[in-house]
């Protein structure tokens, strides 16, 4: 993605082909020897896996004043932002957009994926449907109506979609009109929403939230789904844990699809694609996020059903069952996607946040400040990006691999991961392959 | 059914790749690929950056007039780029000097450098910086919203 007028506007180098050849290599030849030598009986049990916090520490972060603090700091925050959204200076150093595309979007997942999701803590719409509860006096969790289970996790997706469509193509979408705009009608919906279905709308059908909920199942702290007790846990155990919940493996579908594209659609091909065809490239670019998303999302579900033959469950739960060895995938593809961006341009947004208004104050004492551009270097980003895929990669193929030789008949357990495995080493071989040459 | 897809999938991305590499042209120094003429140039061929730029930009930039100065030059005639947008190479610290052309005046920016120069309807704008920034860097002609080349700086 590009933010108009600032450093953010530089894309990573390739990487060195011999980096890609080396990780599609460790990617295949991993996925051969899980399926081959891996274990034959279901390991994962997040219901009892985990080693359990020492009390006081669990007592502290579950406590009440703990929470309360957590939700005032998103509010304050938010309210800081909204501040230099609504009245700050429409220009190249508002913070608002780099706040967004960055470390809303990009910085909430990471940090989620290191201490777990975080974003639930402190959503601010969560807490402003908590106080207007209080104020009605009635039950947050309680709504007018109860929250229907085939909506599953289908408004996240298409809460996600709206996002990722405002960040690469919508016009201007780093001007505040247009980011006020969307957050005012992201927080109308999300907000009259949850007042009807009550707060667990945001476990499901909020974008963020269920974003930065999936990627926190990576993290080694969490919770024990049996009896909520907090653990240090084996990620995996986390990430196995994921309800199979309808719609997930849309939610990953647009998380991954939307990353591919905008890979895709920087290469000068796609440009002049784009450029020359007599549609307006606006039309252009959102058929082609639309294919991408719908081409991953597609795949992976016959994918899934083609895994779980020999079973009786029908291919959109097959699909939610295995939806959950995506994430990892996600995660990896995050990274190497937006790691420079995070560094530069996440900087960036900390020194301007000093100064929200444009008035060339230093509220936050980060005004003088440099970017340390180090940690994104050519060589330090490319080796991660690689070791970023290829993880996610192989923790992916790991969890499909217990999921199937749970789900599947004995005997079909191994032959049957195939398709799973293929499509895997092509997400990750075309993932490669992006990253080098386009 | 499913191996053909993720067949068809993989391939479709490696022709789509192919594709990009296939675009991207190693700009060899004094290369002037498109019929714009800057030889009108001499007095708009300021350097509007504060970036320091190489003493003989006001010179006409016919070919061979900065030994290590990689010239692109893009033309733009009713919304058609030409030549095709394309990734151009260039090594990092030699001089880039960008050639634009339009039939309708706007401005060309140079993102991630953040330079950005009117130009004229007809008459060619002439950026000229040092590439000291490594990454790829997109060119646009800002109001048309019209990339105009990449370039790859290393």
């Amino acid at each position: 993605m590009l933010l108009a007028h600032g450093v953010g506007s530089k894309e990573d180098l390739p990487i060195p082909f011999g980096y890609a050849l080396t990780g599609a290599g460790v990617a295949i030849l991993v996925s051969f020897l899980v399926l081959l030598f891996l274990w034959r009986e279901p390991r994962f049990d997040p219901e009892r896996a985990g080693r359990p916090l020492p009390a006081p520490l669990a007592r502290l972060i579950d406590s009440p004043v703990t929470r309360f603090v957590l939700r005032a700091v998103g509010l304050v925050a938010t309210a800081y932002v909204v501040l230099a959204m609504v009245f700050g200076k429409d220009d190249a150093l508002n913070p608002t957009a780099g706040v967004v595309y960055v470390l809303l979007w990009v910085g909430v997942p990471l940090l989620s994926v290191l201490i777990g999701p975080v974003w639930r803590l402190i959503n601010p719409i969560r807490t402003l449907h908590l106080l207007l509860s209080r104020g009605m006096a009635v039950q947050p969790e309680r709504g007018l109506s109860p929250l229907p289970s085939w909506l599953g996790y289908w408004p996240a997706a298409a809460s996600l979609l709206a996002f990722v469509w405002l960040e690469l193509i919508a016009p201007d979408n780093t001007s505040l009109t247009v980011l006020r705009l969307f957050f005012a009608v992201y927080l109308a919906a999300h907000l009259l929403a949850a007042t009807w279905y009550g707060s667990r709308w945001f476990d499901h059908c909020d974008g963020f939230e269920v974003f930065s909920s999936l990627l926190g199942r990576l993290s080694v702290l969490g919770r024990r789904p049996s009896d909520g007790v907090l653990v240090l846990r084996n990620p995996l155990e986390g990430v196995a844990s994921i309800a199979p919940v309808g719609g997930l493996f849309a939610v990953v579908g647009v998380l991954l699809g939307s990353t591919v594209f905008d890979s895709l659609s920087s290469s000068p091909s796609w440009v002049d694609f784009a450029q020359t065809s007599p549609l307006p490239p606006r039309v252009v670019s959102t058929l082609g996020l639309l294919t991408v998303v719908a081409i991953v999302t597609v795949a992976f579900a016959g994918a899934s059903a083609l895994t779980g033959r020999g079973t009786d469950q029908p291919p959109l739960r097959l699909a939610a069952e295995f939806a959950h060895s995506l994430v990892p995938i996600v995660a990896g593809y995050f990274v190497a996607h937006y790691w420079s961006l995070l560094v530069i341009v996440g900087q960036q947004t900390l020194i301007q946040l000093s100064d929200p208004l444009g008035t060339g104050a230093d509220l936050l004492g980060t005004d003088g400040l440099t970017i340390n551009g180090s940690l994104a270097g050519r060589t330090t980003t490319a080796v991660l990006q690689v070791a970023a895929v290829v993880t996610g990669h192989v923790l992916g193929v790991i969890l499909a691999h217990d999921r199937a030789v749970r789900l599947l008949p004995r005997r079909h357990a191994i032959a049957g991961q195939i398709p799973l495995l293929v499509l895997m080493v092509g997400y990750t071989v075309g993932g490669l392959t992006l990253l080098f040459a386009a | 059914m499913l191996r053909a897809t993720a067949t068809v999938l993989f391939g479709a991305a490696l022709l789509l790749t192919s594709g990009c590499s296939g675009g991207s042209t190693t700009a060899a120094p004094t290369d002037s690929s498109s019929g714009a003429a800057p030889a009108s140039s001499s007095a708009s061929s300021t350097d509007d950056s504060g970036h320091d730029s190489t003493d003989d930009s006001s010179s006409s930039a016919t070919a061979g007039s900065a030994d290590d100065a990689v010239e692109i030059s893009v033309t733009v005639r009713k919304g058609k780029v030409i030549p095709r947008t394309r990734r151009v190479k260039v090594p990092e610290g030699s001089t880039v000097r960008l050639v634009v052309t339009s039939d309708v005046a706007d401005e060309v920016h140079v993102h991630g450098y953040d330079l950005k120069k009117d130009i004229e309807a007809g008459q060619p704008g002439v950026i000229e910086f040092t590439a000291d920034q490594s990454g790829v860097f997109e060119v646009e002609l800002e109001h048309k919203a019209l990339q105009l080349t990449q370039l790859q700086v290393q």
